[in-house]
Protein backbone atom coordinates (compact mmCIF):
# COMPACT_ATOMS: atom_id res chain seq x y z
CA UNK A 1 0.00 0.00 0.00
CA UNK A 2 3.28 2.39 0.19
CA UNK A 3 6.15 1.86 -0.58
CA UNK A 4 9.31 3.52 0.01
CA UNK A 5 12.57 3.71 -1.62
CA UNK A 6 14.97 5.98 -1.17
CA UNK A 7 13.52 8.15 0.34
CA UNK A 8 15.81 11.48 1.61
CA UNK A 9 14.25 14.52 3.61
CA UNK A 10 17.33 17.32 3.69
CA UNK A 11 16.41 20.42 5.38
CA UNK A 12 18.26 23.97 4.41
CA UNK A 13 21.37 24.18 6.16
CA UNK A 14 21.85 20.52 4.68
CA UNK A 15 20.52 19.03 7.85
CA UNK A 16 19.52 14.95 6.69
CA UNK A 17 16.44 14.52 8.52
CA UNK A 18 15.88 11.09 6.76
CA UNK A 19 18.35 9.31 5.00
CA UNK A 20 17.50 7.11 1.78
CA UNK A 21 14.98 4.82 3.47
CA UNK A 22 13.08 1.89 2.21
CA UNK A 23 10.15 1.09 3.98
CA UNK A 24 6.88 -0.59 2.61
CA UNK A 25 3.46 -0.85 4.67
CA UNK A 26 0.95 -3.28 3.65
CA UNK A 27 -2.54 -3.13 3.73
CA UNK A 28 -4.43 -3.56 7.32
CA UNK A 29 -0.80 -2.84 8.98
CA UNK A 30 -0.51 -1.15 12.20
CA UNK A 31 3.27 -0.02 11.97
CA UNK A 32 4.76 1.68 15.11
CA UNK A 33 7.60 4.06 14.02
CA UNK A 34 9.96 4.53 16.92
CA UNK A 35 12.79 6.24 17.48
CA UNK A 36 14.39 9.50 19.83
CA UNK A 37 13.56 12.66 19.19
CA UNK A 38 14.54 14.44 15.58
CA UNK A 39 15.10 10.99 14.79
CA UNK A 40 13.53 11.89 11.71
CA UNK A 41 9.44 10.30 12.43
CA UNK A 42 7.82 13.36 11.64
CA UNK A 43 9.50 14.51 8.65
CA UNK A 44 8.64 11.18 6.99
CA UNK A 45 5.14 11.87 7.93
CA UNK A 46 5.33 14.93 5.85
CA UNK A 47 7.18 13.85 2.91
CA UNK A 48 4.89 10.98 3.00
CA UNK A 49 1.55 13.80 2.85
CA UNK A 50 3.55 16.12 0.28
CA UNK A 51 4.09 18.74 2.93
CA UNK A 52 7.69 18.10 2.59
CA UNK A 53 9.78 18.43 -0.47
CA UNK A 54 11.86 15.03 -0.34
CA UNK A 55 14.37 13.04 -2.60
CA UNK A 56 13.54 8.99 -3.57
CA UNK A 57 9.99 7.81 -4.52
CA UNK A 58 6.90 7.34 -2.10
CA UNK A 59 4.31 5.49 -3.63
CA UNK A 60 0.72 5.30 -2.02
CA UNK A 61 -1.14 2.83 -3.57
CA UNK A 62 0.93 2.46 -6.64
CA UNK A 63 0.08 6.45 -7.34
CA UNK A 64 3.37 8.78 -7.17
CA UNK A 65 3.90 11.52 -3.91
CA UNK A 66 4.17 14.14 -6.46
CA UNK A 67 2.43 17.12 -6.95
CA UNK A 68 -0.22 16.08 -9.71
CA UNK A 69 -1.39 13.28 -7.59
CA UNK A 70 -1.72 14.45 -4.31
CA UNK A 71 -5.17 15.48 -4.11
CA UNK A 72 -6.23 12.28 -4.54
CA UNK A 73 -3.65 10.84 -2.47
CA UNK A 74 -4.38 13.45 0.44
CA UNK A 75 -8.39 12.21 0.35
CA UNK A 76 -7.07 8.80 1.31
CA UNK A 77 -4.80 10.01 4.02
CA UNK A 78 -5.79 11.06 7.79
CA UNK A 79 -3.03 12.89 10.06
CA UNK A 80 -2.52 13.10 13.19
CA UNK A 81 -0.01 16.21 13.66
CA UNK A 82 2.05 16.38 16.22
CA UNK A 83 1.32 20.18 17.31
CA UNK A 84 -2.51 19.25 17.89
CA UNK A 85 -2.51 23.28 18.08
CA UNK A 86 -1.91 23.38 14.83
CA UNK A 87 -4.21 20.66 13.87
CA UNK A 88 -7.58 23.38 14.35
CA UNK A 89 -8.10 25.60 12.50
CA UNK A 90 -11.77 26.38 12.66
CA UNK A 91 -13.79 28.19 15.72
CA UNK A 92 -15.08 25.16 17.68
CA UNK A 93 -14.47 21.70 17.89
CA UNK A 94 -17.13 20.75 15.51
CA UNK A 95 -16.59 22.82 12.99
CA UNK A 96 -13.61 21.34 12.40
CA UNK A 97 -14.54 18.01 12.70
CA UNK A 98 -17.09 18.67 9.79
CA UNK A 99 -14.76 20.54 7.52
CA UNK A 100 -13.23 17.65 6.06
CA UNK A 101 -16.10 15.50 4.99
CA UNK A 102 -18.18 18.63 4.09
CA UNK A 103 -15.00 19.34 1.92
CA UNK A 104 -15.23 15.98 0.33
CA UNK A 105 -18.96 16.44 -0.57
CA UNK A 106 -20.74 15.06 2.65
CA UNK A 107 -24.15 17.07 3.63
CA UNK A 108 -23.40 18.90 6.93
CA UNK A 109 -26.38 16.89 8.64
CA UNK A 110 -24.39 13.45 7.98
CA UNK A 111 -21.56 15.04 8.90
CA UNK A 112 -22.44 16.23 12.38
CA UNK A 113 -24.06 12.69 12.94
CA UNK A 114 -21.13 11.18 12.25
CA UNK A 115 -19.31 13.57 14.03
CA UNK A 116 -21.43 12.99 17.30
CA UNK A 117 -20.61 9.26 17.06
CA UNK A 118 -16.83 9.91 16.75
CA UNK A 119 -16.89 12.14 19.76
CA UNK A 120 -18.86 9.71 21.91
CA UNK A 121 -16.46 6.83 20.84
CA UNK A 122 -13.83 8.91 22.52
CA UNK A 123 -15.67 9.55 24.99
CA UNK A 124 -15.43 13.56 24.06
CA UNK A 125 -19.04 14.69 23.47
CA UNK A 126 -18.49 17.60 25.95
CA UNK A 127 -15.90 19.36 23.94
CA UNK A 128 -18.46 19.50 20.45
CA UNK A 129 -19.60 22.91 20.98
CA UNK A 130 -16.51 24.45 22.78
CA UNK A 131 -13.70 26.29 21.16
CA UNK A 132 -10.76 25.44 20.30
CA UNK A 133 -8.88 27.73 22.00
CA UNK A 134 -10.51 27.61 25.01
CA UNK A 135 -9.75 23.70 25.71
CA UNK A 136 -6.54 21.86 27.26
CA UNK A 137 -3.65 20.89 25.50
CA UNK A 138 -5.16 17.00 26.02
CA UNK A 139 -8.30 17.98 24.94
CA UNK A 140 -7.07 19.65 21.90
CA UNK A 141 -5.33 16.41 21.02
CA UNK A 142 -8.44 14.08 21.37
CA UNK A 143 -10.30 16.86 19.47
CA UNK A 144 -8.04 16.44 16.93
CA UNK A 145 -7.64 13.26 16.60
CA UNK A 146 -11.37 13.23 16.33
CA UNK A 147 -11.33 15.66 13.35
CA UNK A 148 -9.22 12.97 11.47
CA UNK A 149 -11.47 9.52 12.60
CA UNK A 150 -14.31 11.58 10.48
CA UNK A 151 -12.11 11.64 7.76
CA UNK A 152 -12.33 7.30 7.41
CA UNK A 153 -9.33 7.59 5.40
CA UNK A 154 -7.42 4.37 4.09
CA UNK A 155 -4.12 5.24 5.88
CA UNK A 156 -3.96 6.86 9.27
CA UNK A 157 -0.73 9.14 10.46
CA UNK A 158 -0.55 9.11 14.20
CA UNK A 159 2.03 11.53 15.30
CA UNK A 160 2.51 11.14 19.07
CA UNK A 161 -1.25 10.50 19.55
CA UNK A 162 -1.23 10.23 23.08
CA UNK A 163 1.37 13.11 24.40
CA UNK A 164 -0.12 14.99 26.76
CA UNK A 165 -3.18 12.57 27.51
CA UNK A 166 -3.98 11.68 31.17
CA UNK A 167 -3.91 7.82 31.55
CA UNK A 168 -7.74 7.29 30.94
CA UNK A 169 -7.77 9.54 27.44
CA UNK A 170 -4.67 7.26 26.26
CA UNK A 171 -6.61 4.05 27.04
CA UNK A 172 -9.47 6.03 25.34
CA UNK A 173 -7.15 6.78 22.35
CA UNK A 174 -5.27 3.25 22.22
CA UNK A 175 -8.90 1.90 22.05
CA UNK A 176 -10.05 3.90 19.55
CA UNK A 177 -7.24 3.36 17.60
CA UNK A 178 -7.08 -0.62 17.96
CA UNK A 179 -11.06 -0.09 16.68
CA UNK A 180 -10.11 1.20 13.08
CA UNK A 181 -9.80 -1.00 10.03
CA UNK A 182 -7.73 1.48 8.73
CA UNK A 183 -3.69 0.93 7.67
CA UNK A 184 -1.83 2.68 10.36
CA UNK A 185 1.44 4.34 10.81
CA UNK A 186 2.09 5.54 14.63
CA UNK A 187 5.11 7.16 15.70
CA UNK A 188 5.88 7.80 19.55
CA UNK A 189 8.04 7.00 22.33
CA UNK A 190 5.59 6.24 24.19
CA UNK A 191 6.79 2.19 23.21
CA UNK A 192 4.13 0.63 25.63
CA UNK A 193 1.20 2.32 23.07
CA UNK A 194 3.12 1.17 20.93
CA UNK A 195 3.12 -2.48 22.02
CA UNK A 196 -0.39 -1.89 22.55
CA UNK A 197 -1.57 -0.87 19.18
CA UNK A 198 1.20 -2.43 16.36
CA UNK A 199 2.28 -5.31 15.29
CA UNK A 200 5.05 -4.01 13.29
CA UNK A 201 7.82 -1.88 14.46
CA UNK A 202 10.27 0.11 12.12
CA UNK A 203 12.95 1.55 14.46
CA UNK A 204 15.04 4.41 13.20
CA UNK A 205 17.81 6.65 14.48
CA UNK A 206 19.11 9.96 13.00
CA UNK A 207 17.56 9.35 10.03
CA UNK A 208 18.19 5.91 9.00
CA UNK A 209 15.94 2.90 9.39
CA UNK A 210 17.76 0.11 12.12
CA UNK A 211 15.45 -2.30 11.70
CA UNK A 212 11.78 -3.63 11.15
CA UNK A 213 10.74 -6.34 12.81
CA UNK A 214 7.73 -8.08 14.56
CA UNK A 215 6.82 -5.87 17.77
CA UNK A 216 7.85 -8.91 20.31
CA UNK A 217 11.43 -8.66 18.49
CA UNK A 218 12.03 -5.61 18.56
CA UNK A 219 10.52 -4.07 21.33
CA UNK A 220 11.96 -7.11 24.07
CA UNK A 221 15.15 -6.39 22.91
CA UNK A 222 16.71 -3.98 25.48
CA UNK A 223 20.18 -3.97 23.70
CA UNK A 224 18.65 -2.39 20.24
CA UNK A 225 16.09 0.04 22.39
CA UNK A 226 19.09 1.13 24.76
CA UNK A 227 21.72 1.59 21.80
CA UNK A 228 19.13 3.73 19.82
CA UNK A 229 17.92 6.13 22.66
CA UNK A 230 15.07 4.44 24.10
CA UNK A 231 14.40 2.34 26.83
CA UNK A 232 12.58 -1.38 27.17
CA UNK A 233 8.81 -0.18 27.12
CA UNK A 234 7.40 -0.78 30.95
CA UNK A 235 4.94 -3.89 30.43
CA UNK A 236 8.54 -5.72 29.20
CA UNK A 237 9.88 -4.41 32.57
CA UNK A 238 11.63 -1.23 31.57
CA UNK A 239 12.63 1.03 34.10
CA UNK B 1 -3.91 38.52 31.17
CA UNK B 2 -1.16 39.06 28.85
CA UNK B 3 -2.20 41.49 26.31
CA UNK B 4 -1.48 39.64 23.34
CA UNK B 5 -3.69 36.93 24.54
CA UNK B 6 -6.26 39.36 25.24
CA UNK B 7 -6.24 40.65 22.12
CA UNK B 8 -6.38 37.56 19.82
CA UNK B 9 -9.60 36.39 22.18
CA UNK B 10 -11.31 39.75 21.80
CA UNK B 11 -10.44 38.89 18.23
CA UNK B 12 -12.39 35.60 18.64
CA UNK B 13 -15.40 37.10 20.61
CA UNK B 14 -15.90 39.12 17.24
CA UNK B 15 -15.97 36.16 14.84
CA UNK B 16 -18.70 35.02 17.64
CA UNK B 17 -20.78 37.66 17.70
CA UNK B 18 -20.58 37.22 13.29
CA UNK B 19 -22.18 34.16 14.16
CA UNK B 20 -25.51 35.42 15.23
CA UNK B 21 -28.74 35.50 13.79
CA UNK B 22 -30.44 39.08 12.78
CA UNK B 23 -31.32 40.75 9.93
CA UNK B 24 -28.03 42.27 9.42
CA UNK B 25 -26.37 39.50 9.60
CA UNK B 26 -28.57 37.40 7.01
CA UNK B 27 -27.60 40.39 4.27
CA UNK B 28 -25.00 38.75 1.29
CA UNK B 29 -21.72 39.58 2.83
CA UNK B 30 -20.52 41.41 -0.77
CA UNK B 31 -23.89 44.08 -0.25
CA UNK B 32 -22.69 44.39 3.26
CA UNK B 33 -19.07 44.84 2.42
CA UNK B 34 -20.00 47.64 -0.41
CA UNK B 35 -22.28 49.55 1.95
CA UNK B 36 -19.50 49.76 4.13
CA UNK B 37 -17.07 50.79 1.46
CA UNK B 38 -19.72 53.51 0.36
CA UNK B 39 -20.40 54.57 3.96
CA UNK B 40 -16.71 55.23 4.35
CA UNK B 41 -15.98 57.10 1.31
CA UNK B 42 -19.63 59.24 2.05
CA UNK B 43 -17.59 59.95 5.22
CA UNK B 44 -14.33 60.65 4.27
CA UNK B 45 -16.05 63.18 1.34
CA UNK B 46 -17.51 65.55 3.85
CA UNK B 47 -16.04 69.00 4.22
CA UNK B 48 -13.51 69.55 7.00
CA UNK B 49 -16.18 72.06 8.44
CA UNK B 50 -19.50 70.65 7.57
CA UNK B 51 -19.81 69.19 11.16
CA UNK B 52 -23.63 69.92 11.12
CA UNK B 53 -24.20 67.07 8.08
CA UNK B 54 -21.65 65.12 8.93
CA UNK B 55 -23.43 64.16 12.55
CA UNK B 56 -26.31 62.93 10.71
CA UNK B 57 -24.24 60.07 8.71
CA UNK B 58 -24.42 58.44 12.18
CA UNK B 59 -27.72 57.50 11.44
CA UNK B 60 -26.70 54.96 9.04
CA UNK B 61 -24.13 52.48 11.29
CA UNK B 62 -26.55 53.18 14.45
CA UNK B 63 -29.47 51.46 12.41
CA UNK B 64 -27.37 48.71 11.50
CA UNK B 65 -26.33 48.46 14.99
CA UNK B 66 -29.92 48.58 15.78
CA UNK B 67 -31.03 46.09 13.89
CA UNK B 68 -28.61 43.15 14.50
CA UNK B 69 -28.48 43.34 18.18
CA UNK B 70 -25.40 43.87 18.81
CA UNK B 71 -24.53 47.13 21.13
CA UNK B 72 -22.68 49.97 20.30
CA UNK B 73 -20.61 50.10 23.24
CA UNK B 74 -19.49 46.53 22.28
CA UNK B 75 -17.42 48.18 19.44
CA UNK B 76 -16.00 50.80 21.56
CA UNK B 77 -15.32 48.19 24.32
CA UNK B 78 -13.49 45.84 21.69
CA UNK B 79 -11.96 48.99 19.56
CA UNK B 80 -10.74 50.24 23.31
CA UNK B 81 -7.27 50.62 21.43
CA UNK B 82 -7.30 52.10 18.23
CA UNK B 83 -10.05 54.17 19.43
CA UNK B 84 -7.83 57.04 20.83
CA UNK B 85 -5.31 57.03 18.28
CA UNK B 86 -8.55 57.87 15.58
CA UNK B 87 -9.24 60.68 17.99
CA UNK B 88 -5.85 61.98 18.25
CA UNK B 89 -5.72 62.87 14.65
CA UNK B 90 -7.24 66.06 14.52
CA UNK B 91 -5.58 67.14 17.67
CA UNK B 92 -3.35 69.54 16.58
CA UNK B 93 -5.81 71.60 14.15
CA UNK B 94 -7.08 73.90 16.84
CA UNK B 95 -3.61 75.30 17.24
CA UNK B 96 -3.16 75.66 13.98
CA UNK B 97 -6.33 77.41 12.68
CA UNK B 98 -7.82 79.77 14.96
CA UNK B 99 -9.62 81.94 13.48
CA UNK B 100 -13.64 81.78 14.88
CA UNK B 101 -15.94 80.35 13.21
CA UNK B 102 -18.87 80.78 15.58
CA UNK B 103 -19.95 81.12 19.16
CA UNK B 104 -21.86 79.60 21.68
CA UNK B 105 -22.23 82.08 24.46
CA UNK B 106 -19.04 83.30 25.55
CA UNK B 107 -17.60 80.27 24.29
CA UNK B 108 -15.67 80.64 20.80
CA UNK B 109 -15.53 77.91 18.53
CA UNK B 110 -12.94 78.05 15.78
CA UNK B 111 -12.17 76.04 12.73
CA UNK B 112 -9.91 74.12 14.01
CA UNK B 113 -12.34 73.31 16.30
CA UNK B 114 -14.97 72.12 14.28
CA UNK B 115 -12.24 70.19 11.87
CA UNK B 116 -10.85 68.60 14.83
CA UNK B 117 -14.50 67.05 15.47
CA UNK B 118 -15.27 66.59 12.07
CA UNK B 119 -11.76 64.32 11.85
CA UNK B 120 -12.73 62.50 15.11
CA UNK B 121 -16.09 62.04 13.95
CA UNK B 122 -15.07 60.64 10.71
CA UNK B 123 -12.69 58.35 12.11
CA UNK B 124 -15.24 57.06 14.64
CA UNK B 125 -17.60 55.98 12.00
CA UNK B 126 -15.55 54.28 9.81
CA UNK B 127 -14.43 52.24 12.98
CA UNK B 128 -17.79 51.74 13.64
CA UNK B 129 -19.04 50.52 10.41
CA UNK B 130 -15.66 48.18 9.57
CA UNK B 131 -16.51 46.75 12.88
CA UNK B 132 -20.47 46.09 12.49
CA UNK B 133 -19.47 44.38 9.45
CA UNK B 134 -16.82 42.28 10.29
CA UNK B 135 -19.05 41.39 13.54
CA UNK B 136 -21.78 40.57 11.06
CA UNK B 137 -20.07 38.97 9.02
CA UNK B 138 -18.32 35.43 9.24
CA UNK B 139 -15.10 35.73 7.01
CA UNK B 140 -15.72 32.43 5.56
CA UNK B 141 -19.13 33.00 4.06
CA UNK B 142 -17.27 36.52 3.11
CA UNK B 143 -14.36 34.09 1.35
CA UNK B 144 -17.38 31.74 -0.33
CA UNK B 145 -18.83 35.43 -1.57
CA UNK B 146 -16.05 36.20 -3.39
CA UNK B 147 -15.28 33.45 -4.57
CA UNK B 148 -19.02 33.71 -6.24
CA UNK B 149 -17.64 36.68 -8.13
CA UNK B 150 -14.78 35.08 -9.69
CA UNK B 151 -12.22 36.42 -7.38
CA UNK B 152 -9.30 34.33 -7.50
CA UNK B 153 -8.89 31.44 -5.13
CA UNK B 154 -5.33 32.60 -4.33
CA UNK B 155 -6.51 35.69 -3.31
CA UNK B 156 -9.28 34.85 -1.36
CA UNK B 157 -7.80 32.03 0.48
CA UNK B 158 -4.94 34.67 1.40
CA UNK B 159 -7.56 36.83 2.77
CA UNK B 160 -8.61 33.94 5.54
CA UNK B 161 -5.52 33.06 5.88
CA UNK B 162 -4.66 36.35 6.93
CA UNK B 163 -7.62 36.67 9.04
CA UNK B 164 -6.97 33.30 10.85
CA UNK B 165 -3.23 34.00 10.83
CA UNK B 166 -4.02 37.63 12.97
CA UNK B 167 -5.64 35.58 16.26
CA UNK B 168 -2.76 32.75 15.71
CA UNK B 169 -0.07 35.38 15.45
CA UNK B 170 -1.13 37.64 18.50
CA UNK B 171 -1.08 33.78 20.64
CA UNK B 172 2.55 33.19 19.29
CA UNK B 173 3.28 36.86 20.66
CA UNK B 174 1.83 35.71 24.26
CA UNK B 175 3.14 32.77 24.63
CA UNK B 176 6.43 34.37 23.85
CA UNK B 177 6.47 36.94 26.58
CA UNK B 178 4.95 34.59 28.75
CA UNK B 179 8.14 32.57 28.75
CA UNK B 180 9.90 35.31 28.20
CA UNK B 181 8.64 36.84 31.44
CA UNK B 182 8.89 33.92 33.05
CA UNK B 183 12.79 33.89 32.81
CA UNK B 184 13.07 37.36 33.42
CA UNK B 185 11.08 38.21 36.65
CA UNK B 186 11.39 41.71 37.51
CA UNK B 187 11.56 43.31 33.76
CA UNK B 188 9.02 44.96 32.51
CA UNK B 189 8.73 43.90 29.14
CA UNK B 190 11.30 43.14 26.55
CA UNK B 191 14.75 44.32 26.90
CA UNK B 192 15.41 46.48 23.95
CA UNK B 193 19.07 44.01 23.44
CA UNK B 194 16.48 41.19 22.52
CA UNK B 195 14.19 42.76 20.52
CA UNK B 196 15.97 41.58 17.41
CA UNK B 197 16.54 37.91 18.14
CA UNK B 198 13.14 38.02 19.75
CA UNK B 199 11.26 39.44 16.56
CA UNK B 200 12.87 37.01 14.52
CA UNK B 201 11.86 33.91 16.51
CA UNK B 202 8.23 35.09 16.34
CA UNK B 203 8.05 35.16 12.62
CA UNK B 204 9.56 32.09 11.95
CA UNK B 205 7.90 30.55 14.83
CA UNK B 206 4.29 31.94 13.11
CA UNK B 207 5.33 31.01 9.69
CA UNK B 208 5.85 27.35 11.05
CA UNK B 209 2.73 27.30 12.79
CA UNK B 210 1.02 28.86 9.93
CA UNK B 211 2.72 26.37 7.31
CA UNK B 212 1.22 23.33 9.86
CA UNK B 213 -1.80 24.75 9.82
CA UNK B 214 -2.32 25.47 5.81
CA UNK B 215 -0.63 21.68 5.61
CA UNK B 216 -3.45 20.52 7.93
CA UNK B 217 -6.13 22.38 6.13
CA UNK B 218 -5.39 20.59 2.68
CA UNK B 219 -4.85 17.64 4.55
CA UNK B 220 -8.12 17.94 5.05
CA UNK B 221 -9.96 18.24 1.63
CA UNK B 222 -9.14 22.36 1.14
CA UNK B 223 -8.75 23.52 -2.14
CA UNK B 224 -9.97 27.07 -1.99
CA UNK B 225 -13.53 26.75 -2.06
CA UNK B 226 -15.83 27.40 0.45
CA UNK B 227 -18.24 23.93 0.73
CA UNK B 228 -18.52 24.38 4.19
CA UNK B 229 -20.06 27.63 4.75
CA UNK B 230 -23.97 27.22 3.80
CA UNK B 231 -25.59 30.64 4.86
CA UNK B 232 -28.00 31.56 3.11
CA UNK B 233 -28.55 35.09 2.35
CA UNK B 234 -31.66 37.08 2.43
CA UNK B 235 -32.77 37.60 -0.92
CA UNK B 236 -33.71 40.78 -0.25
CA UNK B 237 -29.87 41.84 0.36
CA UNK B 238 -29.74 43.65 -2.93
CA UNK B 239 -32.90 45.49 -2.91
CA UNK B 240 -32.33 47.42 0.37
CA UNK B 241 -28.17 48.29 0.12
CA UNK B 242 -28.76 50.38 -2.63
CA UNK B 243 -31.86 52.43 -0.44
CA UNK B 244 -29.17 52.61 2.20
CA UNK B 245 -26.23 53.55 -0.52
CA UNK B 246 -28.75 56.05 -1.88
CA UNK B 247 -29.18 57.79 1.17
CA UNK B 248 -25.71 57.89 2.47
CA UNK B 249 -25.55 59.87 -1.25
CA UNK B 250 -28.22 62.29 -0.10
CA UNK B 251 -26.91 63.02 3.10
CA UNK B 252 -23.95 63.49 1.58
CA UNK B 253 -25.22 65.79 -1.02
CA UNK B 254 -28.00 67.79 0.93
CA UNK B 255 -27.84 69.05 4.71
CA UNK B 256 -30.28 66.85 5.87
CA UNK B 257 -29.94 67.77 9.37
CA UNK B 258 -30.62 71.38 7.67
CA UNK B 259 -33.53 70.34 6.02
CA UNK B 260 -35.16 68.54 8.82
CA UNK B 261 -34.75 71.84 10.77
CA UNK B 262 -36.76 73.87 8.38
CA UNK B 263 -39.50 71.46 8.20
CA UNK B 264 -40.32 71.46 12.07
CA UNK B 265 -39.39 75.73 11.96
CA UNK B 266 -40.56 77.73 10.19
N1 LIG C 1 11.95 22.72 9.38
C1 LIG C 1 13.12 22.17 9.67
N2 LIG C 1 14.28 22.74 9.25
C2 LIG C 1 15.47 22.19 9.53
N3 LIG C 1 15.62 21.05 10.22
C3 LIG C 1 14.52 20.43 10.67
C4 LIG C 1 13.22 20.95 10.43
N4 LIG C 1 12.31 20.13 10.99
C5 LIG C 1 13.03 19.14 11.56
N5 LIG C 1 14.36 19.31 11.37
C6 LIG C 1 15.42 18.43 11.81
O1 LIG C 1 15.21 17.17 11.20
C7 LIG C 1 15.48 16.13 12.10
C8 LIG C 1 14.27 15.21 12.18
O2 LIG C 1 13.17 15.94 12.72
P1 LIG C 1 11.75 15.28 12.96
O3 LIG C 1 10.84 16.35 13.35
O4 LIG C 1 11.40 14.47 11.78
O5 LIG C 1 12.07 14.33 14.21
P2 LIG C 1 11.08 13.42 15.07
O6 LIG C 1 11.56 12.03 14.97
O7 LIG C 1 9.69 13.68 14.70
O8 LIG C 1 11.40 13.97 16.52
P3 LIG C 1 10.41 14.13 17.80
O9 LIG C 1 10.33 12.82 18.45
O10 LIG C 1 11.15 15.10 18.65
O11 LIG C 1 9.13 14.66 17.29
C9 LIG C 1 15.84 16.77 13.40
O12 LIG C 1 17.26 16.74 13.52
C10 LIG C 1 15.37 18.17 13.29
O13 LIG C 1 16.23 19.03 13.98
MG1 LIG D 1 8.14 14.58 15.59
Amino acid sequence: MIDIRGLTVEYDGGIKALDSIDLTVNEGDSLGLIGANGAGKSSLFRALTGLTAFTGSIKFNGLDVIKKNLPSIRQDIGYVIQESDDQMFMPKVIEDMIFGPVNYGTSKEDAVKKADEILKKLEISHLKDRYNHKISGGEKKMAAIATILMMKPKVILFDEPTSSLDPHNRRTVINAINGIDSTKIIASHDLDLIYDTCGKVALINRGRIVKVGDRDEILRDRELLESNGLELPLSMGGR
Amino acid sequence: MNRAREASSEIRSVEDLSKLDSPVHGLSPLSKLLLTIVFIATVASFNKYDIVGLFAMILVPLLGYMISGIPVSTCFRKLKVVLPIVLLVGIVNPFLDREIMFSIGSFRVSYGIVSMVTLMLKGMYSLMASFLLVATMPIDDLCKSLRKIHMPKIIVSLLLLTYRYVSMFLDEVATMTESYSLRAPGQNGIAFRSWGSFLGQLIIRSMNKADRNYGSMILRGFNGEFYYCDRVFSKLSWLWIPILIAACVLMRIFNVPALLGSLFVR
